[in-house]
């Protein structure tokens, strides 16, 4: 299998069906992370296209730095942001990160841990996501984000910490 | 363990590991309801094959299409310039003549900017100066006649 890399490289040279591989790669992921932002399919759907309607001008001359997903978070991200910005004026302000939807509680487990969620502040819930369900090491987190590691740190720290003192989520850790 | 410490090593601090559930459930929670339509598989694949089919001809014609160009203005400049009555002759209009003369300072039978780079140079090389070279009449030979001349060679290169 190629690697992100050399994916990129042929795109560089002007090879669509590579490009058709990275997307195959990377959209699930995507759309992933855009549902999570938009908590909408169409919207999720018009994300993803436009990430990779980004993604694909950047071609020929593209340079990967860091990852793939690291490169992607923040296209993700502020795609998701400006189209609820767009779609909803005036509702959405400057805190639009802390408006961001946190799906119901319920009595399942799952339903309790969305519920233990929503008590983080927006910061803290964002970090927790990037590790732990998109799967970003810290330092990716860090650059993705565009702030100091040891803050990805402490707001990770800090966030693990009160859901390990929640009763709903203490039984997600594994102790001494 | 003081706080800082702590948290820079709380990867691998026992009480805030977490299950491999934790990520199952998370990533359950904020899953899509519904898998990627093909449509949308389609698009973004047909927009990389319009991306990478047609600019690639256009850059092609654009890599050639612009030096090419830029020659054969610059080879039509050339020629036009070499051409003996290229520059408009001083003597089109009698109005012009005696300006033409005057202003016709390194006398090679034509006003152009060269006379005004003549006039320049004179000036900053403080060199001897003809008082007919006083074109604007203000009792000094400075770069305001230096305009002049410019002026009037731009002007006569327009035939007005």
């Amino acid at each position: 299998m190629q690697s992100d890399r050399e994916l990129i490289d042929a795109i560089n040279a002007g090879d669509a069906d590579a490009f058709e591989r990275l997307y195959h790669r990377y959209r699930d992921w995507v759309y992933r992370l855009a549902w999570r932002f938009t908590a909408n399919r169409e919207d999720a759907l018009d994300v993803l296209q436009e990430t990779f309607t980004y993604l694909l001008k950047k071609f020929p001359g593209f340079v990967l730095t860091a990852s793939m997903t690291t490169f992607l978070y923040p296209v993700v991200k502020h795609t998701a942001l400006n189209l609820r910005a767009r779609r909803s004026p005036g509702q959405v302000g400057d805190d639009v990160l802390g408006s961001l939807p946190v799906p119901e509680s319920s009595q399942t487990p799952r339903g309790e841990l969305a519920a233990a969620l929503r008590a983080l502040s927006a910061q803290q819930r964002e970090v927790v996501l990037m590790r732990f369900v998109d799967g970003l090491p810290l330092h990716e987190i860090s650059v993705a984000l565009d702030i100091p590691l040891n803050t990805v740190k402490s707001r990770l720290y800090n966030a693990l910490r009160t859901l390990r003192d929640d009763p709903r989520t203490r039984d997600y850790f594994l102790g001494e | 363990m003081p706080m800082n410490e702590e948290r820079r090593q709380f990867d691998s601090e026992p009480d805030l590991r977490v299950s491999e559930r934790f990520s199952e459930d998370l990533g359950r929670l904020f899953a899509p309801d519904r898998p990627i339509p093909p449509d949308i598989d389609r698009a973004v694949a047909e927009a990389a094959r319009r991306r990478f089919a047609r600019p690639q001809r256009r850059l092609w014609w654009l890599r050639w299409a612009v030096p090419a160009t830029a020659a054969a203005a610059i080879a039509i400049a050339c020629l036009w310039w070499a051409q003996p009555g290229a520059m408009p002759p001083a003597a089109q209009s009698p109005q012009l003549s005696q300006a033409a003369k005057e202003t016709d300072i390194d006398g090679n039978g034509r006003v152009d900017i060269l006379d005004a780079f003549t006039l320049a140079r004179h000036i900053e090389a403080r060199q001897p100066a003809e008082a007919m070279w006083d074109f604007n009449g203000d009792g000094l030979i400075d770069r305001r006649d230096v305009d002049t001349v410019a002026l009037a060679a731009v002007r006569l290169n327009k035939g007005v």
